[in-house]
């Protein structure tokens, strides 16, 4: 029942949001057929009236605008985004290969940026205050201030430029996933760091830890099973914001690396007004943003018995 | 008992220079144009993409402008502009978590739902797409960064003031016979402005950050003004010849962000609140 609700919630947001980058996306797109004639003829001014009607009625943008959210909702729930306006590629088939450029990277990063912010986290929770305790905050907000972009550059000036050991643009081999991978690394160390240090503080201060051990249960046990617990599932509803978090840095970090990723895909859409493109990735950013935000609400559930009592709609 | 004094010497010391920082940064912010040694737009031809020298301390770039000049007349443009923005869309969010706590009802679910679907956006990518598809100018900048950026404070407002509106001293003030505004104001409000402010400084920080960003990739503020991440954008296309280009701008970016964070983290010592928990 209740997961009915929020399912249906879900539905309605993807819903509104989507119609709403539609309607934002028409409102800033002054005459589209002629910018996509321009576009596909080469230029301002070389498009005459009649290559402009034949382009509008092929997109379709002589009906209403709720006719034409329809047929796009309609198609987008088979998994048909339309076509690329300037390549006439579909889009799906533009996302899914970029998917493919940028998920390795992404994946890479969370896993690099979590096996040190783990650690660290932990170690900074054990003595506060302390010197680990400290300097693992300062590493943390040092980390969050740096611009990525930024932090690319300098990347690939020391690596790529001075040393050169690894390639600055590009994608395709290992070598090539390294700085980007690194640079979106620091982001995820970053966040993480100070999160798990406060929910590991908190978890350590809990008073039935030390019944627990009046009982005689070993110092790992506690660990591995009273401390680890809580901070798991504090830590599972802010997996929404990682993904969306790589996404968006995978936004930046590709343009600055030339990796023909998402992020650099939705750029280059950008540039050339590809609306097509455009919606199709919002409303991928939308979707993928929605489904995390329920799978880690059924995660924390799990994970926290507590919270299965509490209404959360 | 020395070893407290000690701490609070060492805290004021540290609020001290944290203050200082940050006066820095709004003075920047506000007149950093008028510090500059030489027109941050004036070109010379004869001294491109020079190393660092006694003329120009940060060199110049690719059309030989003064990087020095051009890196005190963006701080207007990133820290000004992003301090802008996250005044704009913390006041936006107040107005609205306030509205939809005083109005209950029909109006609160349908704010509370429009914040929601907003927030489905991830929010540079939105402020990307606005400020990129309405053309790039300082007033669709602010937009795209404001129209994304005011729900969360629009979230802490109105859980805020709900709970604040449950207690006792609210409930006799309007016995006293204060109309609904007026106890808001008075008794609603002031409750409320800390957890703000706490929330802010890290708007602040976040909007010099997306300013930025937004400045590398082409979609913020436009050449030949000078903003630090488009300087940034600038010393990509010259990376090779002059590697230099790119320490100036980032360094100031970084050590902004950073002072703005470590200011807002003494704050939320002073103010303490659960931002997950109430946002």
């Amino acid at each position: 029942m209740k997961g009915a609700v929020v399912l249906s919630g879900l539905l309605v947001t993807i819903l509104l949001a989507t119609l709403l980058t539609m309607a934002v996306l028409d409102l800033a797109d002054g005459d589209r057929a002629r910018s996509v004639a321009a576009a596909r003829f080469g230029g301002e001014g070389t498009a005459d009236d009649a290559m402009i009607a034949v382009v509008r009625a092929e997109l379709g943008l002589d009906r209403p605008f709720l006719a034409r959210y329809a047929d796009w909702a309609g198609a987008a729930v088979t998994g048909d985004l339309g076509q690329s306006f300037v390549t006439k590629e579909p889009v799906a088939q533009i996302l899914t290969r970029a998917f493919a450029v940028t998920a390795p990277m992404a994946l890479a990063a969370f896993v690099l940026g979590m096996a040190l912010a783990i650690p660290l986290g932990v170690l900074a929770a054990v003595r506060p205050g302390g010197v680990i305790d400290r300097g693992t905050v300062a590493l943390a907000s040092l980390g969050a201030a740096a611009p990525p972009f930024w932090l690319g550059l300098a990347l690939i000036g020391l690596f790529a430029v001075q040393w050169q050991i690894l390639p600055a643009y590009g994608a395709g081999t290992v070598a090539h996933l390294v700085l980007p991978a690194v640079t979106l690394a620091v982001w995820v160390m970053a966040s993480h760091t100070r999160l798990i240090r406060s929910f590991m503080r908190e978890a350590l201060a809990a008073p039935h830890l030390d019944a627990l051990r009046l009982r005689g249960v070993s110092e790992f046990r506690i660990l591995t099973r009273h401390v680890a617990r809580p901070v798991a599932g504090a830590m599972a509803p802010l997996l929404t914001l990682d993904l969306v978090g790589l996404l968006e840095g995978a936004v930046v970090i590709e343009v600055v690396f030339a990796r023909p990723g998402l992020g650099l895909t939705f750029v280059e859409a950008l540039r050339a007004r590809d609306m097509a493109v455009i919606l199709g990735f919002v409303a991928f950013s939308v979707l993928l943003y929605a489904a995390a935000n329920a799978a880690a609400d059924v995660m924390s559930r799990r994970l926290d018995p507590r919270l299965r009592e509490a209404l959360h709609v | 008992m020395s070893d407290l004094t000690a701490r609070r010497a060492r805290s004021s010391l540290w609020d001290a220079i944290l203050l200082g920082a940050m006066l820095v940064l709004v003075v920047l912010a506000a007149v950093g144009p008028w510090l500059v040694p030489s027109n941050p737009t004036t070109t010379d031809f004869g001294a491109r993409l020079q190393s660092p020298s006694a003329a120009y301390p940060l060199g110049t770039d690719a059309l030989g402008r003064d990087q020095l000049s051009r890196l005190l007349a963006g701080a207007r443009a990133t820290l000004g502009l992003a301090l802008i923005i996250s005044l704009g869309a913390a006041l936006l969010g107040l107005a609205a978590g306030l509205a939809a706590a005083a109005m209950g009802g029909t109006g609160d679910r349908l704010l509370t739902r429009a914040t929601e679907v907003l927030q489905a956006f991830p929010e540079l990518i939105a402020a990307l797409a606005i400020a990129a598809l309405f053309g790039p100018s300082v007033g669709n900048l602010v937009l795209a960064l404001v129209v994304t950026g005011w729900m969360r404070y629009a979230r802490l407002t109105r859980s805020m003031a709900l709970a604040i509106v449950a207690r006792d001293h609210v409930a006799l003030a309007r016995m006293a016979g204060l109309s609904r505004l007026a106890v808001l104001r008075r008794h609603v409000l002031p409750l409320i402005l800390p957890a703000l402010l706490v929330m802010w400084t890290g708007g602040w920080a976040r909007s010099i950050l997306a300013v930025s960003a937004l400045g590398f990739l082409g979609f913020g503020i436009q050449p030949p003004a000078a903003e630090w991440g488009a300087m940034l954008l600038d010393a990509r296309r010259h990376m090779v010849e002059a590697p230099h280009l790119m320490w100036a701008p980032g360094l100031a970016i970084l050590f902004a962000v950073l002072a703005i964070s470590l200011a807002g983290d003494r704050l939320r010592d002073l103010f303490p609140f659960d931002e997950a928990r109430v946002a």
